[in-house]
């Protein structure tokens, strides 16, 4: 059990960008959600789902990936030391 | 303003993230003093990160390697693996969320949130919830410190009078009995200079800062900040106001042997490639390029170019460019530049780029733009630096443009 098993990639934001990282050759590329849901067959899948769904761009590798969501959107600074 | 009566906030701080990781990745660590270093082979420099073993032995954060294994002998030493870190960032912040929704990310270890109203009676029972949670899915070796209070300020100083692996919970009612037991520098936003001053006033104890009017602070801090403390530490809700983005930039510490104008002239073109990257994925242009030179003993050298609010590689290489060759000549004979680093400023969204009269680039712009897309595409596509404008040439200890700082957490595409 993790937070891919807990996520369907519906209740993610059209926008989110997906990370995927081949575990074989390590290259990464990304995808947004509203890429994958246009996949019919990923539509109504948790993310533990979509991870075994993709596979590395690398047209030579094609390896298993392990996808990670990005959080840029979240980051704030420090303003004069206060959180 | 309001004054909350409840525990309203979350502040979250992996204790001794880069280490933690590293053990928690690399088994033949764990139970074992180490130190985080910048790069491979580094004696003289310091270690940016310790573990909780390497911490009991005295090692503590930006102590030099010389002083940290006088300490510790035994200590081991692994290089810095920034895209470790950044996966391992991801993957918490991910874990965390199924617990309760991450309000803000305050560095790569650090995080805040809203606890919620069934968690406010019961804040602990929240914060071991969310350490079983990461110990479950992430591994047992990374651990953190959650702080709880009415507002992030004093969930921050919580967090840290609790650490390591502390969950500890200051209540509106209980305050300020906890902060008087806490130095003046124990409080985020105090530094040397600012305990100084406050010193110089006659404020010596944390009772005495208490004692204070609101308008006092912010006249001794000659600015709004002094106040805004004022209430967070009186427990209002009050927190720091959302900052905007002023510039991309890159800086590298060049190694031993090559710190030639040269080699730092390819370093700083890599490096604004990166930065130009970043600021073109955001959605900005910028209107200044400045190049800044740490000559070391012979001092520094620095200047800015305007640029024609630009985002294209081909318009901010031909900026660098032009500073170096202002650079060269004035920079003295023989001299090794230890640190290089580039910075895009005066920022204007890329969506209304303001035309200039008196510039009549706006054809051979958008050529450029083009060749820039199709060149980021290739790059994503392939998930490596495949193509770039001119050559590429990454510095010997690798991550450029991949440095970790409090606001920013980089993405693997800052790698390639």
């Amino acid at each position: 059990m993790n937070w891919k098993t807990d996520l369907k990639l519906a209740d993610l934001e059209p926008a989110t960008r997906i990370e995927a990282t081949c575990k074989r050759c390590g290259m990464s590329h990304y995808q947004t959600q509203a890429a994958l849901m246009a996949r019919p067959v990923l539509a109504q899948t948790y993310l533990d789902e979509v991870e075994r769904a993709l596979r590395c761009t690398n047209r030579f590798c094609r390896g298993p990936v392990r996808i990670a969501l990005v959080h840029d959107g979240k980051t704030e600074g420090f303003v004069g030391g206060m959180a | 303003m309001r004054r909350p009566t409840q525990i309203e906030r979350l502040y979250l701080d992996f204790d001794g993230f880069f280490a933690s990781v590293e053990q928690q990745a690399r088994p033949r660590l764990r139970g074992r003093p180490v130190g985080v270093v910048p790069f491979e082979g580094a004696e003289h420099t310091c270690v940016i990160a310790c573990s909780r073993e390497a911490k009991l032995r005295g090692v503590r954060n930006v102590m030099s390697i010389a002083d940290a294994r006088h300490l510790c002998p035994d200590i081991v030493l692994v290089a810095q693996s920034p895209d470790l870190y950044r996966r391992a960032h991801n993957a918490l912040i991910s874990e965390i969320t199924a617990v309760i929704p991450v309000d803000a990310v305050k560095s790569i270890d650090e995080m805040t949130c809203t606890v919620a109203a069934d968690d406010r009676d019961a804040p602990q029972a929240l914060g071991n919830r969310i350490k079983a949670r990461i110990a479950d899915t992430i591994g047992p070796y990374i651990t953190c410190s959650i702080g709880f209070a009415a507002n992030r300020q004093l969930a921050k100083m919580a967090c840290k009078a609790g650490k390591p692996n502390g969950n500890m919970v200051w209540r509106p009612e209980d305050m300020p009995g906890p902060l008087l037991t806490l130095a003046l520098a124990d409080i985020p936003g105090i530094g040397d200079s600012m305990e100084r001053r406050l010193i110089d006033a006659g404020i010596t104890s944390m009772a005495a800062l208490l004692a204070t009017q609101p308008k006092q602070l912010r006249a001794l801090w000659g600015n709004v900040t002094g106040e805004r403390l004022w209430y967070a530490l009186h427990g209002y809700d009050v927190q720091a106001p959302p900052s905007g983005r002023g510039m991309y930039g890159h800086g590298r510490v060049l190694p031993p042997g090559h710190r030639s104008p040269e080699q730092a002239q390819v370093a700083s073109r890599l490096l604004l490639t990166k930065a130009a990257r970043r600021m073109r994925r955001e959605g900005w242009n910028a209107g200044q390029l400045r190049l800044w030179l740490d000559l070391s003993s012979a001092g520094a050298w620095s200047r800015s170019r305007w640029l024609p609010a630009v985002h294209d590689d081909q318009a901010v290489l031909a900026g660098l460019d032009h500073l170096w060759r202002e650079a060269l000549p004035a920079l003295p004979r023989g001299v090794r530049i230890m640190r290089v680093g580039v910075t895009l400023f005066d920022l204007t969204r890329a969506s209304a780029r303001q035309l200039d009269m008196l510039v009549n680039d706006e054809v051979a712009r958008r050529r450029w733009e083009k060749a820039t897309e199709a060149v980021d595409a290739l790059n994503s596509k392939y998930g490596r630096t495949l193509v770039s404008v001119g050559p590429w040439t990454p510095p010997p200890g690798g991550y450029a443009g991949g440095k970790i700082s409090y606001t920013r957490i980089p993405s693997a595409e800052d790698f390639w």
